[in-house]
């Protein structure tokens, strides 16, 4: 049976969602909703004639809608869950779940009470290196993991210059929310252990007054002492530069990666992404649909999205103070 | 190179890498080994290791160091003792009048930096450096490029610096020189973080103002013994706000087929650049050798050795001033100090900033 999905938002990820689910069978894109009518219309036109509005309770109160994907600024996430889960929907949310844990705390309290289920866009998880990294470490190849290093480092800019939402750290929550929580995320899930203290250190690269640093390091201690260095960039020069690199030290031994060792295509103007970390979208959509028809286990759960919340939200306090921050509310293993 | 006698290197303790920067001086024409000194109340086998080293260059082995560095055969002393004995022997001969070496690091405590740098001061005729690896290859093109501006100017630093435990055993022939307090002044913080460090202050021109460490003991029976870290992830502040991160220790498998791993990568405001001191690298696949790989222009941390003796007897010579100085180590090892002041506090720490000279 056909699974009708409504897609809440219309922006830049939603665009890259409504491009998976073309390609993931037995999905169809029912609904699309933008408060910007003009968006919603033309992504809706993408989506294969979906059906478009400016009303998110016009989509959630669809009765062929079964599951609700929700694409909109991080600010909205909370409010826009806890209403699909009243509806009855299923629901995927696009990472930063929320931008505190009071939020992420009665959205998984409103999914569970409606019998819902809720998924967050982790998508650093779906990534094929860091899948494979996952399944070595879960092997034992490594022995336990005790040093995580990740440097991810790209020529970026948010889309919309500087009327850009994530510019603004009252709507995205500041950036190792926005992004931090990515690697956030990874660590959590890969470590499976709550980290306990974080420090965050920063730089805005291309104009001093943007509003977040689009740039920021942190170290992540965990609850057995384990460490993770995390670097984030969006500073290198050229818009498309991708350098990402990880690297995974166990007590047995280490895991290590470097998208310059990745085959390339160069061409004037074209960035592919490497192929050890495309598709991340698709894999993670298409997981996510796997888990409403009960063909997967769900990956990411609620209990580690969390960790890495407390975590990211832990690291924006370190990054406006200066100082070590304690993860007040992350819960030991 | 000079028209001058070979200068005579008198070695002050040969332990620990004495081993490995001898036969530089030995094949070095402008300079002969002309004894090695211990301390008389050194431990027996700091005297062992004199012994050996001086029988295979045959050369006398002294037991009294002032008797030794008032000889006037003897131009530069290398002192090669372990860590926490570095400061006063290097001080020791400057105050005899000689040019000396001294194996990083220079000193374990602010103390120790600020003594070694008075003398020094007072001892203008006589040339003063400490091993550094700043005239590796890989290091030596970062700084060129910079140089020429193709970086801008630089917003932030990454080094990764580990080395590989499954040779613990035979790069380091006794593991208490790194992880025994009384011997090696700290952990793996104290051993190995003056080489990014140094990197970051070489190629950014910034020095270290705020370190936040972060560290552990995970894999190594010897640091877990005498309680000190194997490996730390570092956030560093530098002047003018550039950002620095570290990952600095040992650990059971460096991401290298060589002895350990020693990458950086720099992002400036014009471009930015990466270095691997491994790299580039021949793969080897073959039945005949376990090795994987060899890297092309040989190991950077052993050409540079060889490179920065030879650039020191120059500079000896042809009264020139050494690249890396003592402030230049007072400055690395400040940013250390802040290190394990950090570790205690579980915040960040200022670096002592060094006097006006």
């Amino acid at each position: 049976m056909t699974l009708a999905i409504a897609i809440i938002g219309a922006g830049s990820i939603a665009r890259d969602h409504v491009a998976a689910y073309a390609r993931i069978p037995g999905v169809r894109v029912s609904h699309i909703v933008d408060t910007d009518a003009i968006r919603a219309q033309s992504l809706a036109a993408q989506a294969g004639n979906a059906t478009w509005s400016t009303d998110a309770q016009s989509a959630l109160a669809a009765p062929d809608v079964s599951a609700v994907d929700i694409c909109t600024p991080s600010e909205t996430h909370a409010a826009l869950t806890i209403a699909a889960a009243e509806r009855g929907k299923a629901i995927h949310v696009e990472k930063p779940a929320a931008l505190s844990l009071a939020d992420y705390d009665a959205m998984v309290a409103a999914t569970g009470r409606h019998g819902v289920s809720l998924m967050v866009g982790q998508t650093a998880r779906f990534q094929p290196v860091n899948r494979e990294i996952a399944q070595e470490i879960a092997a034992g190849t490594i022995g336990r993991l005790r040093l995580l290093h990740l440097a991810w480092y790209a020529g970026d800019v948010w889309a919309g210059g500087w009327r850009a939402w994530q510019l603004d750290p009252a709507r995205s929550g500041g950036h190792p929310l926005h992004n931090g929580i990515h690697a956030l995320d990874l660590a959590v899930w890969l470590f499976g252990r709550a980290p306990t203290r974080v420090f965050t250190r920063g730089f805005r690269a291309f104009a001093p007054t943007m509003g977040i640093p689009d740039s920021f390091h942190m170290t992540v201690r965990f609850h057995d002492g384990s460490l993770a260095l995390l670097e984030i960039a969006y500073a290198l020069r050229q818009r498309g530069d991708t350098l990402r690199r990880i690297l995974a030290v166990g007590e047995a031994g280490s895991l290590s990666h470097s998208t310059e060792d990745d085959p390339h295509l160069y061409s004037d103007g074209v960035h592919l992404p490497s192929p050890s970390i495309e598709d991340a979208i698709y894999h993670q959509l298409r997981h996510w649909v796997a888990t409403l028809r009960g063909e997967e286990t769900p990956i990411v759960t609620t209990a580690q999205v969390r960790h890495a919340l407390a975590a990211a939200l832990a690291a924006q306090e370190s990054l406006e103070t200066g100082r070590a921050v304690t993860v007040g509310e992350a819960d030991n293993e | 190179m000079s028209n001058t006698a070979p200068l005579g290197l008198l070695v002050l303790s040969a332990v620990r890498h004495a081993a490995s920067y001898l036969p530089v001086f030995d094949a070095h024409p402008d300079t002969v080994i002309r004894a090695i000194v211990e301390e008389s109340d050194a431990p027996e086998w700091a005297h062992n290791d004199a012994r050996i080293l001086a029988e295979r260059y045959h050369v006398p082995v002294l037991r009294d160091p002032d008797a030794a560095l008032i000889r006037g055969d003897i131009d530069l002393v290398l002192v090669c003792s372990e860590p926490t004995r570095h400061a006063r022997l290097a001080t020791q001969a400057l105050q005899a009048g000689k040019h000396v070496l001294v194996d990083k690091p220079m000193a374990v405590t602010l103390d120790e930096c600020k003594m070694v740098a008075e003398v020094a001061s007072r001892s203008s005729g006589c040339k003063f450096t400490v091993v550094h690896r700043l005239f590796g290859a890989p290091i030596q093109r970062a700084r060129q490029a910079i140089d020429a501006g193709h970086l801008g100017l630089i917003r932030s630093g990454d080094v990764e610096f580990l080395s590989s435990g499954v040779f613990f055993g035979t790069s380091v022939e006794r593991p208490e020189f790194v992880a025994n307090p009384a011997l090696s002044g700290g952990g793996e913080l104290m051993n190995f973080m003056v080489y990014p460090v140094d990197y970051l202050h070489y190629l950014t021109g910034a020095r270290v103002t705020e370190v936040f460490a972060e560290a552990g003991t995970f894999f190594f029976d010897a640091h877990k013994q005498f309680g000190v870290e194997d490996v730390g992830i570092l956030s560093l502040r530098l002047e003018h706000d550039i950002i620095g991160s570290l990952t600095v220790g040992r650990i059971p498998f460096a991401p290298t087929p060589g002895t350990g791993a020693s990458t950086l990568r720099l992002i400036g405001s014009h471009g930015h650049l990466t270095v691997d001191e491994n790299r580039p690298q021949l793969d080897i696949w073959s039945t005949v050798t376990e090795r994987r790989g060899r890297t092309i222009g040989g190991e950077s941390a052993h050409g540079t050795i060889a490179t920065e003796i030879g650039a020191f007897i120059r500079d000896i010579c042809e009264d020139r001033a050494p690249l890396y100085g003592v402030r230049d180590a007072w400055a690395t090892i400040a940013a250390i100090e802040a290190a394990y002041r950090s570790l205690v506090t579980g915040q960040p720490a200022r670096v002592a900033a060094l006097p006006a000279r």
